[in-house]
């Protein structure tokens, strides 16, 4: 279990407790944040699950893979620390994340 | 067509009067509401059911009515293949639409390689051809004081938009309208000449850009690697069949339920009118109520669905448009809410085949809207005349003819 801070533009903060082994995206959709879509289920299809790693965390994530880097040209305003939520996996190591929400998904 | 017979494992319980061809509002309807029509499934009977008899070719499907069951058999690829064979029949050779009829893992090498060509980066650069197609359309019509949106408008326009991004001037503009008409509304003979007639062209396409290269679309798949080498002419001609089904009738579909609603519903107009912002809203909530495709898979391995045995060779079909009104998804799925919050719909569908042109999908909706409001005053459905909709494989609407004074 590890508690993911999700930061909308407006910085206000939503904190989703999710459980180890889930992505960030399916623990936000379960939890029925408002910023993060998952379309596609996780399958890397559709980029809505985008968020921004804040940059004290993006060392603490394995890298993107091509697929992903790929398919982060899909979301809207991407940046260098953009990743796609469904491709976070939980840990305790990773309690305390946040994770920035882009202004829109589409 | 004559129906095929029950498969021996399906439970009698579960066979259901139901056909997305025949139910009550499937076939052509005057001022029908087909979506509507098939809303019944979540108020009685059970939530996966057996359907005979619920395809073009006779065939029964398992139909999984729930947006959450849907989910869990669009997630699974390994056992509901989105291989089927859709064109064997029109051309007597397969050629599987590429990527929707491969099944991963093969097929995240062939959205890798096209997302690019479809991104919000891209669709920005379409955006200033689009719009001035859109007007160009409804400019030609305005003075009139009425138009006919599927002919006038939204076929021209999509089919407009389509060439645009193939790279293909518009002198072929009608052509392509002919064939597109006959594929989508034609009848079976007039459907596969079409789809050979656009299989042909394509391949003309690809045989001139070969000759001539350049920086468009084929020029891009001629290009192409993946896995390491280049892409063969069969897959070349297969994403570019797939983009020409996938990408017309649908948005073409959208703009005429959508302007039909707006006409009959005189009040959510109004609010578009008066507020710009509503229409990106709007857009999704007219996606989800009237959603028009089906995904239908092919069971590969049998499966336990909750206690129900699906057998390997099944078909299964997840409605777009049921799930989209499922109650246990959507408070008060009935209603149209222009201003829908949280409206998660599956109008693109769900999992890796989740519908790769949606970007420039929502924003032909958006720019279709933007610019009939903007250029034409209130507008109604003509006294007289009434809106033909109709099921089927995709859903669809024809004859809205509309009216407004100059």
């Amino acid at each position: 279990m590890a508690k993911v801070h999700f930061v909308a533009p407006d910085g206000t903060r939503e904190t989703v407790e999710i459980p180890d082994g889930w992505s960030a995206m399916a623990g936000a959709v379960a939890d029925g944040l408002d910023g993060i879509l998952g379309d596609c289920g996780g399958a890397m299809a559709c980029a809505t699950c985008h968020v921004y790693v804040d940059p004290a965390w993006v060392g603490a994530l394995p890298p993107p893979t091509d697929t992903e880097l790929a398919m982060l040209e899909m979301a809207i305003d991407p940046r260098a620390e953009s990743r796609l939520s469904c491709q976070i996996r939980v840990q305790p190591a990773l309690d305390g994340l946040v994770l920035g929400l882009p202004a829109r998904q589409f | 067509m004559q129906p095929h017979a029950i498969p021996d494992h399906v439970p009698p319980g579960l066979v259901r009067d139901f056909s997305y061809f025949r139910s009550p509002g499937m076939a052509p309807t005057p001022n029908g509401n087909p979506q509507a029509a098939l809303s019944f499934v979540h108020y009685s009977g059970p939530p996966v059911f057996f359907a005979p008899a619920n395809t073009y070719d006779g065939r029964g499907t398992w139909v999984i009515t729930r947006a959450d069951d849907q989910r869990r058999i669009l997630q699974n690829p390994e056992t509901f293949s989105s291989y089927r064979g859709i064109f064997k029949a029109a051309l007597g050779e397969d050629l599987p639409m590429v990527p929707l009829e491969v099944d991963p893992p093969d097929h995240q090498a062939y959205r890798a390689l096209l997302n690019p060509l479809l991104s919000p980066k891209r669709v920005d650069a379409m955006e200033a051809g689009a719009r001035e197609r859109a007007v160009r359309l409804i400019e030609g019509f305005k003075e009139k004081g009425s138009c006919e949106v599927m002919n006038d408008f939204a076929f021209p326009f999509a089919v407009g938009v389509f060439l645009q991004f193939l790279g293909v001037s518009d002198d072929r503009r009608d052509e392509f309208l002919g064939w597109a008409d006959d594929q989508f509304h034609g009848t079976l003979e007039k459907r596969l000449a079409a789809m050979r007639t656009v299989v042909d062209f394509m391949r003309g396409l690809l045989e001139q850009r070969k000759r001539e290269p350049a920086d468009d679309f084929v020029g891009f798949l001629l290009q192409a690697r993946i896995k390491d080498r280049p892409l063969t002419d069969k897959e070349i001609l297969g994403i570019a069949v797939l983009l020409f089904e996938a990408g017309l009738d649908t948005v073409a579909a959208a703009l005429g339920f959508d302007l039909c609603h707006l006409a009959k519903h005189g009040q959510d107009q109004q609010r578009l009118r008066e507020d710009r912002d509503l229409i990106k809203p709007a857009v999704e909530e007219f996606f989800r109520a009237y959603s028009t495709v089906q995904m239908l898979r092919t069971a590969v391995k049998d499966y336990d669905f909750d206690g129900i045995l699906i057998k390997a060779g099944d078909l299964v079909s997840c409605p777009t448009m049921i799930a989209n009104r499922d109650p246990a998804e959507f408070p008060d799925p009935e209603r149209i809410d222009l201003a829908r919050d949280n409206n998660r719909h599956t109008a693109f569908a769900y999992g890796p085949h989740r519908c790769l042109g949606s970007h420039l999908a929502r924003r032909e909706l958006i720019i279709g809207l933007e610019e009939f409001l903007a250029r034409i005053p209130h507008f109604r459905i003509k006294p007289g005349t009434a809106p033909l909709t109709y099921g089927g494989h995709v859903f669809g609407i024809e004859n809205v003819v509309l009216d407004w004074e100059g």
